[in-house]
C-alpha cells in the first residue's frame, strides 16, 4: 500500500513540477475574444457526446452493482452498448478529422495540426491513472478475500479503453490551452 | 545562445490595408482567426510557410512583417 501511495505522490509531484515549468506565454490583452477553431469545437462535442454514455455506464455500475450487470444478460448488453457508443463517437471524430486533414482549405491550420499531433500524448497517462485507480481500489476492496471476481477484468478493460478514447479530445483541448 | 523573440506588424499592416479584418486575413493566409489573434498578441510564432503567406497577403517581405529581437 505504501508503495502505491509513494507512486501516486511521486506522479502528482512530477505533474506539479511540469506544470510550474511550462513555457510562460504573454497574457491575452484584456477584452480579447478568442474564437474557437473547428477542431476545438469538434473536440468539445467529442468529449461531451463521448462522456454521456460513459457517465450512463458509470451510473449503471453504481446503481445495479458490477456483479448484477455481469450476471444479467440484458443489463450487460445495455452496458456494453453504452461503452460501444463511446467507441462510435471516437470513430466519427476520427473520420471527420481525416476528412478535414485531407482538405486543402483552412479547416485545420498548422497550429491545429500541431495540437492534433500532440493530443494522443495524454492517452497513455490517462490509461495509467485509470489502471492505478483500479489497482488501489481492488486491493483495498478484496485484500481480505485474496482474490478479485472475474467480472472486474471486463470492467477494467472497458473503463481503460473508454478513458483512453475520451483522453484524445481532452488532449486536443489541453493543447489549445497550452499553446 | 541569447533569447530571441519574434515581433510582428500584423495589426498595423491590417489597418494600413483597408482595415482588413482578422477573419479576412485568416482566410487569405490559410489559417484560423484564433491563430491570427494569437500571432498579433505575440503568443504564437508561425512557421516560415505561414509567415510567408501572411507577408504575401500584405504584398510585403517577411522581414517587413516579422522581426527578430534578441
Amino acid at each position: 500500500m505504501w508503495v502505491i501511495l509513494a507512486i501516486i505522490v511521486g506522479l502528482a509531484a512530477f505533474t506539479v513540477v511540469v506544470w510550474l515549468r511550462r513555457p510562460k506565454l504573454p497574457p491575452l490583452e484584456p477584452g480579447t475574444e478568442l474564437p474557437a477553431t473547428p477542431l476545438q469545437r469538434l473536440a468539445w462535442w467529442g468529449l461531451l457526446l463521448g462522456s454521456l454514455p460513459g457517465l450512463a455506464a458509470a451510473v449503471m455500475v453504481l446503481s445495479y452493482g458490477a456483479q448484477r450487470i455481469y450476471d444479467d444478460d440484458r443489463l450487460r448488453m445495455v452496458f456494453t452498448l453504452l461503452l460501444l457508443a463511446i467507441v462510435a463517437v471516437f470513430l466519427v471524430v476520427t473520420a471527420l478529422l481525416k476528412t478535414w486533414a485531407a482538405r486543402a482549405d483552412a479547416k485545420l491550420d498548422e497550429r491545429d495540426r500541431e495540437i492534433l499531433a500532440r493530443a494522443p500524448a495524454l492517452q497513455p497517462a490517462a490509461m495509467l491513472v485509470t489502471l492505478a485507480a483500479w489497482m488501489v481500489g481492488l486491493i483495498e476492496r478484496f485484500h481480505a478475500a485474496g482474490a478479485v471476481p472475474l467480472f472486474y477484468l471486463y470492467l477494467i478493460f472497458w473503463s481503460v479503453w473508454a478513458v483512453s478514447l475520451l483522453a484524445f479530445p481532452l488532449g486536443i483541448l489541453v493543447g489549445y490551452r497550452r499553446r | 545562445m541569447p533569447k530571441a523573440e519574434i515581433r510582428n506588424q500584423i495589426r498595423k499592416l491590417r489597418f494600413e490595408h483597408g482595415e482588413m479584418t482578422q477573419q479576412e486575413l485568416a482566410e487569405r493566409a490559410g489559417c484560423s482567426r484564433q491563430t491570427i489573434v494569437l500571432l498579433e498578441q505575440g503568443r504564437y510564432v508561425p512557421s516560415l510557410v505561414l509567415a510567408m503567406r501572411i507577408a504575401r497577403v500584405f504584398g510585403a517581405l517577411v522581414e517587413d512583417v516579422f522581426t527578430l529581437e534578441e
